[in-house]
């Protein structure tokens, strides 16, 4: 209890409002514009933290991790262009009542069902997290690797079609990460007689370079190519949803909000998977199913709840096990690493008043974002109005300025142009980058960890299979990988099938 | 090129990575000498390159093999002239935004690199739209990350205003 008065103490602070307004605006706009993602403005707002102190530093990007999530909504109803993938079962019910002259009312429930869904799932995290850091306390370097290579086998969610692109952009992850000073023995590795690269590819500089460095190229090539999108979006206020009618929604709320959290704790998973999830558990339990996809407030309601306690249910293995299951939650641990905080097990035990800052700056991000979108609604609308092109020149501005800010060298920056060039080319190649940044983020645990597991067991293998954590994590990585190659097969054999048929 | 031929080519240009890697791996990084047991400094990254090469062949092998049904038929897979015209712009731009930054700093160097971008690049010839865009991006960064946040910004080696 201590801990959350001085956790409330410290969160009161103009730096943290500062931080958190700061955060929730940007995360908002790059939310609110289709093609911008979360991600991205995670990876750029990361590096203006290193100034800042933990408190604010966690603020600004928690605020920027539910801003854009939030924000998606916002194109999703006016325009019915999803801002973020989370938003796409949004459209559906959202932009029909946006037709319908109901686009304030629209956002109004989506904004409010997205704070009920956000604040229920942290209630749900707060429990839970507790349990599962309990039993990871045990964990040694043989069972955290165990562990880390189950965070990989997510991959395959993040690889979206090709589970062995997938792979390769892990793998290229995680030489990237080799390079550089090696963990155990400190030997310089492919860094080429330069002292500067003895300290390795910094993390950050690697995230912006891969997000948001194809971004802008993508930009340019669709506004040289003239099928940039002219976005017409007209001016629109937020109506609040009265209380009868969030009531009428409880159950819908209950049920996306839990269905958001499992899925945000199921690492490689995510905010579409919930909402689409919700959104047909809603027309299920609808009376009027028929109305779903008409214009019906249940359509927005479970959608919204849902992705946004996924942001909770994310939380879970990220502050539990120190995985990440998405890449945003990614990108928070390479800044809470930054900040010198290690999520884990052990921060629960040695550093309860961090975990309980994290609970208050996640609450107070929710209501920023919350009452930011209800009354700047009008601003992210004009943000959606500004050319892709003119964008993505800022985008690269900011690019240069964050990889700079991270080490102050302009190496930092040409690192990330190399990265950045690299990451095109690999979505030209149909290899997902999300999978790169988990092979960024696990990589250094994992070569650590199984080397420090080889040392202590005198280089016998048989330290990875004799305890029981270890193989439950070799078991459900196995478990993973296999579900995803059979489903990818089925979903393969069908397509054909149905091309087949048409042809 | 077709999206089996695509396959190809990055699996190819994958697998001399790999190749290339290991070779690096093996030439440049010294093994732990002395200690049968110990996974030395090699043995990740070379795990890793071997990891890569066998994916790679995976993938070649794949584009002979299984058609993606989603990319049959993709387009998208050819270079044209927008995609070759926006690499080079962006790389340009970032190139030059660099050495400007390391000679004029940040101010200079991003009011400078952004308006010759917005004219010369992107054709704008809004006097209002490049004076804005480009002077609002360098003075607004500046207030807000570099003298509100704190956020240290590059200072040039010829001219050092700000």
């Amino acid at each position: 209890m201590d801990a959350f008065i001085t956790a409330l103490h410290a969160a009161a602070t103009w730096q943290v409002l500062l931080a958190t307004l700061f955060g929730s605006l940007v995360g908002l706009i790059f939310g609110a514009i289709p093609g911008l993602t979360y991600s991205m403005a995670l990876a750029m707002v990361l590096p203006i933290t290193f100034g800042m102190g933990n408190e604010p530093a966690i603020a600004a990007m928690l605020s920027t991790y539910i801003g854009g999530m939030t924000g998606g909504a916002i194109s999703a109803i006016l325009i019915g262009v999803p801002g973020t993938p989370s938003a796409a079962a949004t459209v559906f019910d959202g932009h029909k009542l946006a037709k319908n002259n109901q686009a304030s009312l629209a956002i109004g429930t989506a904004t409010v069902a997205a704070g009920i869904g956000g604040i229920l799932s942290l209630v749900i995290m707060l429990i839970s997290v507790q349990v599962l850091a309990r039993v990871a306390l045990a964990f040694g370097p043989a069972e955290i690797t165990a562990l880390v290579i189950f965070g990989l086998s997510t991959i395959c969610g993040l690889a979206e079609r090709s589970i062995v692109r997938g792979m390769i952009g892990g793998v290229l992850g995680l030489m990237v990460m080799s390079i550089g000073l090696d963990p155990i023995d400190g030997v310089a590795r492919f860094t080429f007689g330069s002292t500067t690269m003895l300290q390795g590819v910094d993390l950050l500089v690697a995230m912006i370079g891969l997000f948001a460095v194809p971004h802008a190229i993508r930009a340019f090539v669709a506004w040289r190519g003239g099928h940039e999108p002219a976005i017409e979006a007209g001016d629109v206020s937020v109506a609040l949803p009265s209380m009868r009618l969030m009531w009428s929604h409880r159950w819908n709320l209950l049920r996306s909000g839990l269905i958001g959290t499992v899925i945000g704790a199921i690492p490689g998973t995510g905010g579409p998977i919930a909402a689409f999830l919700a959104y047909d558990q809603a027309k299920r339990f609808h009376k009027h199913p028929e109305r779903m996809g008409e214009g019906d407030l249940a359509g927005v309601v479970a959608p919204e709840a849902a992705n946004h306690a996924v942001t909770g249910g994310a939380m879970i293995p990220l502050l539990g096990l120190g995985i990440p299951g998405d890449p945003a939650t990614a990108i928070i641990l390479g800044g809470l690493l930054i900040h010198g905080i290690q999520p884990g097990p052990l921060l629960f035990a040695e550093k309860p008043a961090v975990i309980a800052n994290i609970y208050v700056l996640f609450v107070l991000a929710y209501i920023v974002v919350v009452l930011l979108q209800l009354y700047g609604v009008r601003l992210f609308v004009r943000a959606l109005r500004v050319p892709a092109h003119l964008l993505a020149v800022g985008i690269l501005v900011m690019c240069a300025v964050g990889s700079f800010a991270i080490r102050n060298t302009l190496f930092d920056v040409v690192v990330m142009m190399v990265i950045g060039l690299a990451g095109y080319f690999l979505l030209r190649a149909r290899i997902p980058v999300a999978p790169v940044l988990l092979g960024l983020v696990l990589g250094p645990t994992l070569e650590r960890e199984s080397r420090t597991a080889l040392i202590m067991s005198e280089g016998h293998l048989s330290i990875f299979y004799s305890s029981l954590p270890a193989l439950l994590f070799f078991g459900l990585a196995v478990l993973v990988i296999g579900a995803h190659v059979i489903g990818n097969m089925r979903a393969r054999n069908r397509a054909l099938a149905a091309r087949t048929g048409k042809a | 090129m077709s999206p089996s031929n695509s396959d190809r080519v990055a699996g190819t240009i994958l697998l001399l990575f790999a190749g290339i890697w290991i070779a690096g791996v093996v030439w440049t990084i010294p093994d732990v000498v002395g200690d049968g047991g110990r996974v030395g400094p090699r043995g990740f990254p070379l795990a890793m390159g071997v990891l890569l090469a066998v994916l790679s062949a995976l993938m070649i092998l794949g584009s002979f093999t299984v058609a993606e049904p989603d990319a049959i038929g993709n387009s998208a897979d050819r270079f044209d002239r927008a995609e070759v015209w926006a690499l080079i712009s962006t790389f340009g731009f970032l190139g030059g935004y660099v050495a400007l930054l390391l000679w004029f700093g940040f101010v200079m160097a991003t009011a400078a690199a952004t308006a010759a971008f917005l004219v010369f690049v992107l054709k704008k010839r809004s006097p209002p739209l490049v004076a804005g865009v480009s002077l609002g991006l360098a003075f607004g960064i500046w207030l807000i990350l570099g003298k509100a946040m704190g956020v240290y910004l590059p200072h040039g080696m010829i001219v050092d205003w700000f």
